[in-house]
């Protein structure tokens, strides 16, 4: 096995550093066990959205190409299951795995033990029972018909309840955090932090509260959809991954200011897309033109990012092998420099005359919410699950098997809705074929995608079998992480 | 800003990025790749080895 | 905290440029946008959503409809929507001001139906607008003007019936008599008015007209009779359709006497038909979504959004 020679497993020897170290060691300790309640709380509940979702997307995804499957019943129709099972998506797992990861993160970043618990059990309860009303009122008949905000207005009001009490932990939290540099990660959790009520709250009162006339809505709610792709989950997941990658292989991020720099032009950059997704539409070009050029500025941060983690592991990229986490957040982190190209393809004019209203815009959403987001999440709870439960992750093929089946799985979804998308794309552009022509060429790649649906099921239940076993006490009692591919002679007797 | 407060602003930054290490867990020192050592079998033997590695994990220990 | 000032700050300016930027501004600039009127105050477009038409963007939002189907129609140079005969020019902001719900859509399973209830195939009957005839009335009632788009029979039609060529080129004329008179709420249209309103605030008829049918009596697409059976089943409509049958929109009930006026004309349907003394007739949700589909209608002329054709340079001058 190729070991760098700085990786140093042994703690210090001498008797002084020992005692320091230990006194980190404790401390450290101290400071996962405290959040041990809340963090398995919001991953819990997180998991269990994910499955839900993925049934429900399983179903949605088999009506696309079978139509009558499970046909006439009303709260099974497409149109219900598909907002439903999307919406689950992001504010069920996808928010609450960022929540429970971000607070685990504040509260090593912060270096004290974790404050008023209540706030954050009552805020994820709030939360659950704000996604459980949206997801039955959306297959009841009371979806909003608003993308990403389908949730009728009483469950709004409970996710915004609930956040208010997560985020005055939050800012509690920082209030009392230890003297000392604030670390990029938590820059990143802080904005998002921040941003997301506002831009919830400004979606939900100038859509659905007071209501602005016309066009505009369409506007506010691509803005919307993109600001929370990119200022919730995306500053949630490069937030992440500046900690995980770094802390993993025990090197510091090769350029700080390089990822500082980064953070302002993410924000700035990102915050100004939306309407690329609404080129040629009925709309001032100055707004389209925005977003667009906003787009294209973008890729500063994602080089910026890049690079670094890059760099950082050069010479390092062999502990993938190794480490479930480094795998997962390494394959997020790679898969945020193709989300980010392929939406800079997508907005280019000439591009975005065939594939718009074409599956490709599915494509690139899973990209930036599955393959890069959802990837990221799962290599934090790779690693933080095993430091507030006290076990390590009991099957090493298990963690194989749900990092491969999800890799293959979202792998093969993307490259089926992108190129299937760009097919029906330059059918639906052809005036001289009829519309039919690219509903059918798109259904092949649709059944392709129903397959892909299967691994990633078989990959999230595989993953909820596992941690389930951690949270009823079962992981494994050892003084190593698990490990992904042991040494050959240790493989005798294990898995 | 000068050159020299733009390398003096670069090496502050690059301690800036070594918050995340302490004394227990320094840089260098991987976190997650630890030699493993499978214990699937030898799990009392392991719990011995493991025994208070730290006074948090101790009573999870069962 | 002191040297965190710029962190809040920054987080928080940059944010407010984004909304004020993204969502302020351009609200000031197209969010209360006027309807377009003659000079006399007459001809107004688009006029106030009423009636049944509100009811159905409801049971659009709640049933998906947007998931797969657009309501804009870009300008030639985006795409190919003009020659494919989705509208008569591009969709301009003005066009959507009063729709409760605005439901540009981003993906195109389905064809976009921003002018749906406009469409090529009713225009070639003579039929500018399918005008809507209340709810129940008789089918003989070809007589009310308002009734059925029989030719030159609507009140509207004091302007020639459009020609019979759908193509980007009619007239303005013709264009302007495809706002269909709208009937008062009440079961009477009134005949000869001109209301501004030009959505039907009634159910559409699914009253089988002579001018509504092809030749093996099946309803012509996109009449009211055409929505509520391919709503009901879209495979027996278009044989490779993807789109899913809302069989919860409507009821299937024994036919007691003769058969309900509303009942879904499935002639030539190869299946999904009743067994025989059976009929499936719409919810109220299905006639209002189908009202609400028959509003769907741009064809008027915008200053601001001219057809290419009639623009001097074809192509160059369509604006926003």
């Amino acid at each position: 096995m190729n070991t760098p020679v700085e990786i140093n497993p042994e703690p210090p020897a001498s008797a002084n550093e020992v005692t320091s170290a230990e006194v980190d060691r404790v401390e450290r300790a101290l400071i996962d066990a405290s959040t041990r309640l809340a963090v398995l709380v919001f991953y819990t509940s997180a998991i269990a959205w994910l499955i839900l979702s993925t049934l429900l997307a399983i179903v949605a995804s088999f009506k696309l190409h079978a139509p009558d499957t499970l046909a006439g019943v009303s709260f099974l129709t497409w149109g219900r299951l598909s907002p439903a099972q999307f919406d689950v998506l992001i504010y069920g797992w996808a928010s609450m795995a960022g929540m429970g990861t971000a607070i685990w993160l504040m509260a090593r970043l912060c270096r004290t033990t974790l404050r008023h618990p209540l706030l954050l059990i009552s805020g994820a309860a709030f939360w659950n029972l704000g996604v459980l009303m949206g997801l039955i009122g959306i297959l009841a008949g009371d979806s909003t018909g608003y993308e990403w905000l389908e949730f009728p207005g009483y469950s709004a009001i409970a996710l915004f309840c609930a956040y208010l009490l997560i985020m005055t932990w939050a800012l509690i939290m920082f209030r009392f955090r230890r003297r000392g540099h604030v670390y990029i990660t938590q820059w990143y959790l802080l904005g998002a932090f921040l941003w997301f009520p506002w831009l919830y709250a400004a979606a939900q009162v100038m859509l659905f509260i007071f209501p602005i006339q016309g066009v505009m809505q369409a506007a506010v709610n691509s803005w919307f959809a993109n600001n929370l792709l990119f200022l919730w989950f995306g500053s949630i997941g490069l937030g992440t991954a500046y900690y995980m990658i770094p802390k993993v292989i025990g090197r510091p991020v090769h350029s700080y200011y390089l990822a500082t720099l980064g953070f302002w032009t993410f924000a700035l950059f990102s915050s100004w897309t939306g309407m690329q997704r609404l080129i040629d539409g009925p709309f001032p070009a100055w707004m389209i033109t925005a977003s667009i050029a906003a787009t294209i500025l973008t890729m500063i941060p994602v080089a910026t990012v890049g690079l670094n983690h890059h760099m950082t592991m050069r010479g390092y990229f062999s502990l993938m092998r190794y480490s479930p986490t480094l795998r997962f957040t390494v394959f997020g982190a790679v898969a945020y420099s193709a989300f980010s190209i392929v939406g800079v393809v997508m907005s280019l004019r000439t591009v975005a005359r065939i594939v718009h209203f074409t599956e490709v815009g599915t494509g690139y959403t899973y990209l930036g919410l599955y393959a890069f987001f959802t990837m990221v999440m799962f290599g934090s709870m790779y690693y933080i699950v095993p430091r507030v439960v006290g076990r390590e992750w009991r099957y090493a093929s298990l963690i194989k098997l749900h990092f491969w089946s999800s890799a293959y799985g979202i792998g093969l979804m993307v490259l089926l809705l992108l190129v299937g998308g760009f097919v029906q794309g330059v059918s639906l552009n052809d005036p001289t074929l009829p519309f039919s022509e690219s509903t059918e060429s798109i259904l092949p790649y649709l059944r392709g995608r129903s397959l892909s649906g299967i691994l990633l099921t078989v990959s999230h239940c595989v993953f909820a079998f596992h941690f389930g076993l951690m949270l009823l006490g079962f992981g494994r009692t050892a003084s190593v992480p698990t490990f992904l591919n042991p040494v050959e002679g240790e493989r005798r007797g294990g898995h | 800003m000068t050159f020299s407060d733009f390398f003096a602003n670069l090496r502050r930054y690059d301690a800036n990025a070594a918050v995340i290490f302490d004394r227990e867990e320094p840089a260098g020192h991987a976190t997650d790749l630890v030699m493993p050592r499978r214990h699937f079998f030898r799990r009392r033997a392991a719990r011995k080895a493991a025994a208070p590695r730290s006074p948090m994990v101790a009573p999870n220990d069962r | 905290m002191k040297g965190l000032q710029p962190l809040f700050l920054g987080v928080f300016g940059i944010f407010a440029f984004s909304w004020l930027g993204m969502t302020v501004v351009p609200n000031l600039q197209i969010g209360s946008l006027n309807p377009q009127t003659d000079e006399d105050g007459s001809d107004v477009y688009p006029s106030p959503r009423s009636g049944m038409a509100l009811r159905g963007a409801q049971v659009y939002a709640a049933n998906g409809c947007v998931y797969c189907h657009s309501q804009q129609v870009r300008p030639d140079y985006g795409g190919s929507d003009l020659e494919r005969k989705w509208g008569e020019r591009r969709s301009a902001p003005r066009d959507y001001i009063f729709e409760p719900i605005v439901f540009l859509g981003t993906m195109r399973t389905g064809p976009d139906l921003a002018n749906i209830g406009h469409r090529p195939a009713l225009q070639e009957k003579g039929a500018a607008t399918p005008a809507p005839a209340p709810a129940g009335a008789a089918p003989a009632a070809a007589s009310s003007p308002a009734v059925a788009p029989s030719l030159g029979a609507s009140p509207a039609a004091a302007h020639p019936a459009p020609a019979a060529s759908p193509s980007i080129g009619t007239s303005p004329a013709a264009v302007v008599a495809a706002a269909s008179p709208a009937p008062a709420p009440s079961a009477l249209p009134a005949a000869g008015d001109q209301p501004a309103a030009n959505v039907p605030t009634a159910a559409p008829s699914l009253v089988a007209n002579a001018s509504e049918l092809t030749a093996d009596g099946q309803p012509l697409p996109y009449t009211a009779a055409w929505h509520h059976r391919h709503l009901y089943n879209p495979r027996s409509v278009t044989d490779d359709s993807n789109m899913p049958a809302y069989h919860f929109l409507y009821e299937k009930r024994r036919i007691s006497g003769a058969a309900s006026p509303d009942a879904i004309n499935f002639a030539g349907a190869h299946e999904g038909n009743p067994e025989s003394g059976w009929e499936i007739v719409p919810s109220y949700d299905a006639k209002s979504l189908v009202a609400y589909l028959m509003s769907r209608d741009q064809a008027h002329q915008l200053k601001e959004a001219k057809s290419p054709v009639i623009a001097a340079a074809p192509g160059k001058e369509a604006q926003k």
